[in-house]
């Protein structure tokens, strides 16, 4: 039978080297990357690059000195698997799911009552005339200095996760509690998706008619804390958008 | 699937740059670092060289993934099995870059950072004069694959000097790539192992609910043991962890949170199975018992201490 690159240890090595840095290059120059860890970690994707580079060339040079062996295929096909999990992941983000299985509580968990009195969701203030504009910010903004929007008109966006599918799970019984409401949820990353965060508001007085779990939204209304120290959006206006954000994820911590 | 394959490939995506580098490093160390001239620059107490081996990253931060291929070199070119134990631990977690972020994450507490810091310290150097008591004969510890990897010559250099005298056989250029190969070596020898503990530990993600956890926090042994298994199972970069254990802040007692902190980056289960290009398997076994009850006895006294943290 006649030899090929792969029957070759080192040129089965250098295949594998060659595989991670083609893939790695479409990620890096995509920018599909930030669908996966931190922009600024791209440093390191290049190190990366010249790296699988280097070593792929070490590899090239000693062809031919050695068979490959049964444990050698067996290494290379566990050193291939991540890319086939990098190309189903090509354009996914964590969706409601995730949301679900990471959330510990809703809200900006200060942990201590708001030093102003605490609003009920459903409170009735004017709304925003049309000189003043509400404050565009992120769910992540929010939930760092909650305190600095109580009683304000946000505008901001995320994904929506329904109250029916909220119901269904059963570590989510207290935000489920609020009837009519949704959650809009999107995720922060400080290094990659394993360390993600959820961060989600209350979404209360929109119209949830044609809701779809893991769409995108835009929301305004007005953001307070209510009595059971959740992040709320009452009053809500909501409409839908066209293409997620251009980054859908938020980078940094509420803490 | 979809959330399975996002965090596998995150995990992984974040790791391999510096399991990479660490390669790269210790490939280096074996082609330019001689055996004779590092053991000369030991300090000459047992014990002082367990001491200042858990506080090198303060020095060169290295990371959890970068670290295993660093040490693998480190042990073959003779450094003490206790230090290079200590070395292990010590570094990912008793270094600059984890003391800021944790201090970030913590509203910027440098108190939390400097306990994290400290206990750290002090768990790695107990845990190598553990394991140099338990191990006397330390060389024994390391696998006998990886022994016959690094005698055998597996980068491929082609040549039957032993490793010791790299330097004077391959100078110059030739060094540089015998450099890269054994590094290529490292990295083959060591990568599959990162990729199969990041696919259980994203499993892990994907199907345990946080919120599940909640329950365990009314009695602080089972949320410090709680807390310590679900940093083995999530596999959290040591810069990004204290995010995660601060979200745990009103939920679990302070001393759970450290535990968590404390753990991650000396075992997780891709830090399991990477360890095993280094050690033998029983060895790993009284390895992970050693540091679990190291860490469960000092957050304990944590809890008796400090119960709702630093102020």
């Amino acid at each position: 039978m006649k030899p090929t690159p792969f029957s070759d240890r080192r040129g089965l090595f250098a295949a594998v080297y060659l595989a991670w840095w083609i893939t790695l290059l479409s990620f890096v120059i995509s920018g599909e990357y930030r669908n996966f860890i931190q922009p600024s970690f791209v440093v390191f994707l290049w190190l990366a690059l010249a790296i699988l580079l280097v070593f792929a060339v070490a590899e090239v040079m000693q062809l031919g000195s050695a068979k490959a062996e049964v444990r050698d295929v067996v290494r290379s096909g566990f050193l291939i698997l991540p890319l086939f999990a990098l190309w189903l992941a090509y354009g996914q983000t964590l969706d409601s799911q995730a949301y679900l299985k990471r959330a510990v509580a809703l809200g900006p968990r200060t942990g201590t009552p708001s030093d102003k009195p605490i609003h009920s969701g459903k409170a009735i203030v004017s709304r925003p005339n049309s000189k003043s504009e509400p404050l565009q910010v992120t769910i992540l903004n929010i939930l760092q200095k909650p305190k600095d929007f109580e009683g304000k008109w946000v505008e901001t966006e995320g994904m929506a996760l329904r109250e029916e599918t909220m119901r269904k799970d059963k570590f989510m019984r207290k935000e489920a509690s609020v009837p009519g409401a949704f959650v809009l949820f999107r995720f922060s990353i400080i290094c990659c998706v394993a360390d993600s965060q959820p961060l989600g508001l209350l979404v209360e007085g929109a119209n949830q008619k044609d809701l779809i779990d893991n769409d995108w939204y835009r929301v305004v209304g007005r953001f307070a804390i209510n009595k059971d120290q959740m992040g709320t959006i009452s009053q809500a206006v909501l409409s839908k958008l066209k293409t997620p954000p251009e980054s859908p994820y938020l980078y940094g911590s509420q803490n | 699937m979809k959330n399975l394959a996002t965090v596998f490939s995150g995990i992984v995506l974040e790791a391999l740059p510096f399991m990479l580098l660490g390669s790269l490093a210790g490939g280096l160390i074996e082609v330019y670092v001689s055996r004779e001239r590092l053991i000369a620059r030991l300090p000459k107490s047992r014990w002082l060289v367990v001491f200042s081996a858990a506080a090198l990253g303060i020095a060169c931060p290295v990371c959890e993934c970068a670290v295993v291929p660093v040490v693998r070199r480190l042990l073959g070119k003779g450094i003490p099995f206790p230090a290079a134990v200590a070395f292990l631990l010590g570094a990912p977690l008793v270094n600059p870059i984890v003391g800021v972020s944790t201090a970030v994450a913590y509203s910027y507490s440098g108190s939390v950072a400097l306990i994290r810091l400290s206990l750290g310290y002090v768990i790695a150097v107990a845990a190598g004069l553990a394991m140099g008591w338990l191990f006397p004969e330390g060389s024994a510890l390391i696998s006998r694959k990886a022994v016959r990897d690094q005698h055998k010559h597996e980068c491929g250099c082609g040549c039957d000097h032993s490793d010791t005298d790299h330097l004077a056989a391959h100078p110059g250029r030739q060094g540089i790539m015998n450099a890269f190969r054994h590094a290529s070596a490292d990295f083959l020898e060591v990568g599959h192992f990162l990729v199969l503990g990041a696919f259980i530990a994203a499993l892990a993600q994907t199907v345990i609910a946080r919120q599940s956890l909640a329950h365990f926090g009314s009695s602080p042994i089972s949320a410090i043991a709680l807390m310590m298994l679900l940093a083995v199972g999530l596999n959290i970069c040591s810069q990004a962890d204290a995010f995660i254990a601060a979200s745990f802040r009103n939920v679990l007692p302070f001393s759970a949170q450290m535990a968590f902190m404390l753990i991650g980056p000396m075992l997780d289960l891709k830090l399991i199975f990477m360890y095993t290009g280094i050690f033998r398997r029983k060895a790993i076994a009284k390895f992970a018992v050693v540091i679990v009850m190291l860490i469960f006895l000092t957050v304990c006294v944590l809890q008796v201490v400090l119960p709702a943290g630093p102020r």
